[in-house]
């Protein structure tokens, strides 16, 4: 069964997990977190707080605002109302996947900012701030403008031998999904069932675009990469100062046929290599 | 994580689901994300792989679109190569499915979404989509749901005419469903099973004043006069009330489910239990909320889900046959696939031991099983076979009665506190009475239960049914008249009044004693606990004989000590934080500690001669456990000080005084056994 929001799929391509958990703890505990506290209150209690960092404030729950600004007066702190909050959570429900609702909850939420004894009322949270995987968030920035209003990108991962002999059920020696995008917005993420190709042409990159393009009646471009490259792209893009270098990577990859645009298209190079190189 | 060497292997692992669709820890392989003509495959890598067992969940939606039959070729698959499935079929959260698998049409009626107490939908934060669960109370809802049921056991009627043999390689599942999840995320946040819980929709409310004036008309609230009912179905009484009726509402969504799903398809195996998937727990939505804000990737939310699961193994759930036994499916859909390994590994272990320790285990998706190293796979199947032979149990000395388990918490944390992991919450006396459970020592009735005289009778049956139980009634309003003048009955005339910050009653009944204290409250969503109730449960446990829990020094680290077949403890010790933790384990009495993982890794000849093999016998000892750590021990008492041994030497002790008085009567003239209350002077 081809499900429209596979969020499995869409999560292990685009939302990698981290790979080294000992390099997360050591992280945490050698590097001070800096960034912004986003909390949920109800008047002046906590409900619920989060940073980019991944702190644990659970403790903080049912506990005043204003303790937690006098012990963490140096960090950003942005407040909503739980009335808001809940608010936005039940308008968000007429969206049809999350990942709509969560960008849903970063334009609409009006939040207080307090820095450095300054308060200021803000609605909308810093769309640089939210880390979308690097390539997510190239096609909804400045790109959507030159981008057709609907259009499909395919993604084959290809997993080394060594990765796919240590998982003693592995069935398949590569990752895929298809994006589907109309004006702007990711109607469709999946996993796409290619089973009416047949086997021999389903491994052809070119016959699955080819067909994604027909079934959905869009221009398809497609990506095929390895696995272990697409990792490391992904978790340098995570973070905005080092987006540029996994551009870059990709772009050289193209290059010396590591990976593989499919079908090859100048425009779609271009617009890669001058994120790598330029910076936009 | 604690070390120790593993001998087995992968395959070894994931065969032992082979075994039995009972083992504590499932598979979880959805047949809907397989591709229809690629099922045979993929079913056969699983039987290459060594799994012979998997467990799928039934979405309705998924069901009811299933154009291409892809569930009957799923089982015709699982059919022809000799497989066993569990095909979890009640609507749940956490499932990989749009709305997880509940229909669309049924959501889009507003008038059919549940509402907390706060009169606001509830909202479960997981991937594909957010969405307000439906009220399991609206009839919209309710005719649709049983006529899925009906299909799916249409459905595999069919099938098995088809196959021509019995179906008995399924297993139905039927869980708790959406009850537990009716609370709101603002009360739920700080604490989750603090508050009430319960569907306020209008279809509730129509529901719950039918449900009342039914219950409050049979006779045994009405017997002074017709009006006498009405005292309790005053407003003061509404969240007493709501207790009770959300409760039996539950009760009878597993009866009719039950009804239901059984009708033509005989052979199919149905097993009840009690899904726990905290991931969707309301208290998650706004943490869920502020990640889309901070964009955060970095888990936040381990010591909330590690919370989660300490409620999970505390409940005893009822189904509506047999006790619903909890499991703890980790859908990686939330905040869990954020963790770190180490975190993401200390919370499936914990979820084993305690879920497991209860009778229930773990539900994990397969390819998160895969991701985890090999040692830590082969560890926690070591401790999942010993679960499965009953070889790690968790004890239920002391049980807690309340109106509703899903709400509270009374005098639970109270409870907890003195008991530890072997107290129990439960709502029904069927749980009582089911042969694992007969166990306990202690009942504890919460104050805010409506007791009848049936409830009383069934109690007292429960206090004569083994030596020194003891009863812990509330002195309340709430008993029907019936059930007052049964208790008054029973009354001796040795009582002693007690008031040590808590006033109540001790009497003896029979081998056992009866307390009835005075509550100080009769809401049954406040948090009663306070040192006083502390005090007063100390002296309850004590009456039982109840042994304090074994104690960590350092709150950070949590203990689970699981009774073992050889009388011996299996202790494990978790450090549920990201630093190391050094504190001191202190035990009630002498003990001598072991590796419980060396034991269970060596055979059984080798099991003989643990004893002495370890650190020699002490009542505290100092350790070092690491950062999301859980070390098993093998704790063995030195000399007498079980319950059961202190108990038997009585008995000797008595047995050999009555023979001497016995042999004593025969040969001095005289000599006589006279005195009051049953106490014997020897010589008169």
């Amino acid at each position: 069964m081809e499900l429209n929001h596979d969020w499995r799929g869409f999560s292990a391509i685009f939302n990698p997990r981290r790979r080294s958990s000992a390099k997360l703890l050591a992280g945490e505990t050698t590097v001070a977190p800096s960034s912004t506290v986003h909390i949920i209150a109800d008047g002046s209690i906590i409900l619920a707080a989060q940073s980019a960092d991944g702190e644990d404030f659970s403790r903080w729950h049912g506990k005043s605002v204003e303790a937690f600004f006098d012990a963490y007066s140096g960090r950003e702190l942005a407040i909503i109302d739980r009335k808001q909050a809940d608010q936005k959570l039940t308008e968000a429900l007429a969206l049809s996947h999350i990942h709509e609702q969560a960008a849903f909850f970063r334009d609409e939420s009006t939040v207080r900012v307090i820095s450095r004894g300054k308060s200021k009322i803000q609605t909308g949270v810093d769309a640089s701030a939210a880390s979308h995987h690097f390539l997510i968030g190239a096609l909804q920035g400045w790109w959507a403008k030159i981008l057709p209003s609907s259009y499909g990108f395919f993604i084959r991962l290809e997993e080394a031998a060594t990765a796919a002999s240590n998982n003693p059920m592995a069935r398949v020696s590569y990752r895929e999904i298809f994006v589907l995008i109309r004006r702007g917005r990711l109607v469709l993420f999946h996993t796409p069932d290619l089973t009416s190709l047949g086997q021999d042409r389903s491994r052809a990159p070119a016959a699955v675009v080819k067909y994604l393009s027909e079934k959905h009646a869009v221009p398809v471009q497609g990506l095929v990469a390895s696995a272990d490259d697409w990792a490391e792209w992904s978790e340098l893009g995570s973070d905005s100062l080092h987006a540029r270098a996994a551009w870059k990577k990709l772009a050289v990859a193209i290059q010396s046929n590591e990976a593989q645009l499919v079908p090859f298209r100048w425009q779609a190079m271009t617009l890669i290599a001058t994120r790598g190189f330029f910076g936009f | 994580m604690g070390g120790g060497e593993f001998n087995t292997t992968t395959n070894e692992i994931i065969e032992s689901t082979r075994t039995s669709a009972e083992f504590p820890v499932q598979i979880l392989v959805n047949y809907w994300e397989m591709q229809v003509p690629l099922i045979g495959n993929r079913l056969d890598e699983l039987l290459l792989s060594g799994v012979r067992h998997v467990t799928s969940f039934l979405p309705w939606q998924a069901l009811e679109s299933d154009i291409s039959h892809t569930l009957v070729r799923f089982l015709q698959g699982i059919s022809e190569r000799n497989m066993t499935v569990s095909l979890i079929v009640s609507p749940e959260v956490g499932i990989h499915y749009p709305n997880s698998g509940l229909p669309k049409d049924i959501l889009g009626k507003t008038e059919a979404a549940a509402q907390s107490i706060e009169r606001g939908p509830i909202v479960i934060g997981l991937p594909p989509n957010q969405f307000a669960i439906p009220s399991l109370l609206s009839s919209d809802f309710t005719k649709r749901y049983y006529s899925f049921i009906a299909r799916v056991d249409s459905l595999l009627a069919d099938f098995e005419k088809t196959q021509g043999r019995p179906l008995n390689f399924i297993t139905l599942v039927l869980t708790g469903s959406l009850w537990k999840y009716y609370r709101p995320s603002t009360r739920s946040s700080s604490s989750p099973y603090f508050g009430a819980c319960g569907d306020y929709s209008a279809n509730a409310a129509v529901s719950f004043r039918q449900r009342l004036d039914d219950f409050y008309s049979h006779a045994e609230f009405t017997e002074s006069s017709p009006s006498a009912a009405n005292r309790w179905k005053t407003h003061e009484m509404e969240r007493i009330n709501r207790a009770w009726f959300y409760q039996q509402c539950e009760a009878i969504f597993r009866n009719r489910t039950l009804h239901f799903a059984r009708r033509r398809a005989k052979s199919v195996n149905i097993r009840e239990i009690e899904l726990f998937t905290p991931e969707a727990d309301p208290s998650l939505t706004y943490s869920y909320f502020l990640q889309s804000l901070s964009s955060s990737r970095r888990g936040a939310d381990f010591e909330r889900l590690s919370g989660l699961v300490d409620e999970a193994a505390s409940v005893g759930s009822m189904g509506s046959q047999s006790a619903a036994v909890p499991f703890v499916h980790w859908s990686t859909l939330g905040g869990f696939r954020a963790l770190s390994d180490s975190e993401r590994q200390f919370l499936v272990l914990k979820s084993l031991l305690l879920a497991g320790g209860c009778g229930g285990g773990v539900l994990i998706d397969e390819d998160e099983w895969l991701s985890f190293s090999r040692g830590f796979r082969n560890r926690v199947e070591k401790f999942a076979r010993a679960v499965d032979r009953g070889d790690l149990r968790l004890r239920n000395e002391v049980l807690y009665l309340c109106p509703h388990l899903w709400s509270g918490p009374g005098l639970w944390s109270s409870v907890f506190r003195k008991a530890g992991l072997s107290a129990r919450k439960i709502s029904s006396l069927d749980w009582v009475e089911q042969g694992a459970n007969q166990e306990a020592l202690v009942l504890i009735v919460d104050p805010s239960l409506v007791l009848t005289r049936e409830t009383v009778q069934r109690l007292l049956r429960w206090q004569s049914q083994a030596a020194d139980r003891v009863l812990v009634l509330p002195r309340s309003a709430l008993y029907s008249d019936g059930a007052r003048a049964l208790l008054d009955s029973v009354g001796t005339s040795r009582k002693i009044e007690i008031s040590l910050g808590v006033s109540y009653r001790l009497q003896p009944l029979g081998t056992g004693k009866l307390v009835v204290y005075d509550p100080t409250e009769l809401d049954p969503t406040r948090d009663l606990s306070g040192p006083e109730w502390d005090k007063f449960f100390g002296a309850v446990t004590a009456l039982a004989e109840v042994e304090d829990p074994i104690r960590a020094s350092d709150a950070r680290l949590s203990l689970i000590p699981l009774a073992r077949r050889d009388q011996s403890v299996g202790l494990f010790i978790l450090n549920g934080t990201r630093g190391s933790v050094s504190g001191d384990i202190l035990f009630p009495t002498s003990v001598s500690i072991s590796d419980l993982m060396n034991e269970l890794s060596s055979n059984a000849a080798s099991r003989d001669v643990k004893a002495g093999a370890g650190a020699p016998a002490a009542r505290r000892f100092a350790l070092d456990v690491p950062a999301c750590g859980v070390l098993p021990l093998s704790v063995d008492r030195v000399g007498l000080g079980t319950r059961s041994d202190n108990r038997a030497a009585d008995q000797l002790g008595a047995l050999g005084k009555a023979n001497s008085l016995a042999a004593a009567a025969a040969e001095l003239p005289g000599l006589g056994t006279t005195g009051e209350g049953g106490e014997a002077s020897i010589w008169s």
